[in-house]
Order: structure tokens, then sequence, then C-alpha cells
């Protein structure tokens, strides 16, 4: 996902939202990161890992 | 991205290292103030792997908190940040900052040349540069970059430099603004503080 652009993130960042269910899991790459995007507020960060598990 | 997208006016002081820099950077960060009214950017040639070993190195030497680096991070002023190992470090004009994983620049990556390249394009007369010590050509180009866009360029005095090869490869083909010592890239940085 670091070769897309702001906007092409978010599109793929929602793709993946709307796909995954509750208590799913969200898994980038070890530099990418959903904190600066609209989608962070339903998820929770596993300590330090770029793993998000969808908690609303 | 766009041409038309407004650029933010941040301002950016932009450090390229190699061997020999580590050292320089451990004196100058302990000595600049906690609040600084730039984004302190550090692009060091690092081994590959996934650790954090420089960024919490640094992060003991100065009070001024250091921003992880994650793909399409804001870039802010008061803040340093330093291009994560195995990845180029590059600026875009909306603000932020990208990562990119494609082949090394200079036997390098990150490469300096091509953040310095980066932050010429984006930030324009915005950028300061300083290039330390190293032994290779990179951050040449990069610096050739930012004083044509209109930045100020520095380079470490080769003469006392650990390894004079990177600062010298700069001295010789570009114009620099100053060529310093330690204690004048101390003070070149703080002068760009308008706290």
């Amino acid at each position: 996902m670091i070769y897309f652009d702001k906007d092409l993130q978010e599109r793929a960042l929602e793709l993946f939202d709307g796909s995954l269910s509750k208590l799913g899991y969200l898994a980038l790459g070890t530099k990418e990161t959903i904190k600066f995007s609209p989608i962070q507020k339903k998820y929770k960060q596993l300590e330090k890992e770029k793993i998000w598990k969808k908690v609303s | 991205m766009e041409e038309s997208q407004l650029k933010t006016d941040t301002k950016i002081v932009i450090i390229g290292g190699s061997a020999g820099s580590l050292e320089v950077l451990m004196k100058v960060l302990p000595q600049l103030p906690d609040r600084i009214s730039f984004a302190l950017v550090i692009v060091l040639h690092r081994k590959a792997g996934d650790d954090s070993i420089l960024e919490e190195l640094i992060a003991l030497k100065t009070a001024i908190p250091v921003g992880e680096v994650d793909d399409k991070t804001p870039l802010l002023p008061g803040f340093i940040y330093i291009a994560p190992s195995d990845y180029h470090l590059l600026f875009e004009k909306d603000g932020l900052l990208s990562l990119d994983a494609s082949e090394k620049i200079n036997f390098s990556r990150p490469s300096i040349d091509v953040s310095f390249e980066s932050a010429a394009e984006a930030y324009q007369h915005d950028v300061t540069g300083i290039l330390l010590s190293g032994a290779n050509s990179d951050g040449t180009n990069g610096l050739k970059s930012i004083k044509k866009n209109g930045g100020i360029i520095a380079i470490q005095n080769p003469e006392t430099a650990e390894m004079p090869y990177m600062p010298r490869s700069a001295a010789e083909n570009t114009t620099p603004d100053y060529i310093l010592d330690v204690d004048g890239i101390l003070e070149l940085i703080c002068r760009s503080n308008t706290i």
C-alpha cells in the first residue's frame, strides 16, 4: 500500500474495513498504519505490531 | 500528487550522514532546545533490519519528541523524524512523509540523495540541508537540488570529519552556503529556530 497515494490508500482501507467482520484482524506492512485514517476508531492495535483488531 | 495541492509552510532541517556522522549527532542533539519551530529530519546510512536502535539512541539524547515514521505520516514542526532502515524516505507536497522500498541508490537505502531531492522539490526554499561525515558520495546531488530550489546547504568540514569523502564530494561539486565544524552545525540548526 505504500505505493498508493493517500486517497487510494484510504479507499483500500475502506474496502478492507467493509470486508472484515467484527473481531477480525487487519494486518498491514511493517511501515503501514491506519493511525491517520478515519477507520482507526473502529480498531484496536496489538501492542506495537502492525495488526489491528476490529472492535466495533 | 497533484501540483495544485497546497504545500504546508513547515520548515525543514534535514541532516544526512554515514560513517562517522552519528558521533556528530550525539554531540549536537543534546544541545538543541527542547522546542523547535521546524521539523528535524535525519537520514543516516544504517544496517538493514527491523530494529529501532537508532531511534532509541537518538531519543535518549534529546527532549525533542521523535516521531514514528510510517508511510504517509504527517510531517510536523517540533518533531524529529528518522528515516527507517531499508526504506527511502520521501516528502509529499501535502505535508506527508512516504516510504519507498525500491532499489538502493548510491548503495544505500535510505539514500540521502533521495530524501534531499524529494525535500527540495516539496518544500523548496524552506529546506536547510546538512551533510555530515561519510565514505561515499551520497548526498552531493541532493544538496545540489536543495540549493537549486532556493534552500540553504551546509557541509561538515571535511578536514575535521571522521570520514571526509562524503563532505568533500559535496564541497567539490556544490556551492555550499556553509562549511562547518560541529559547533557551527549546532549554531546553524539553532539559528533556524524561531521559537
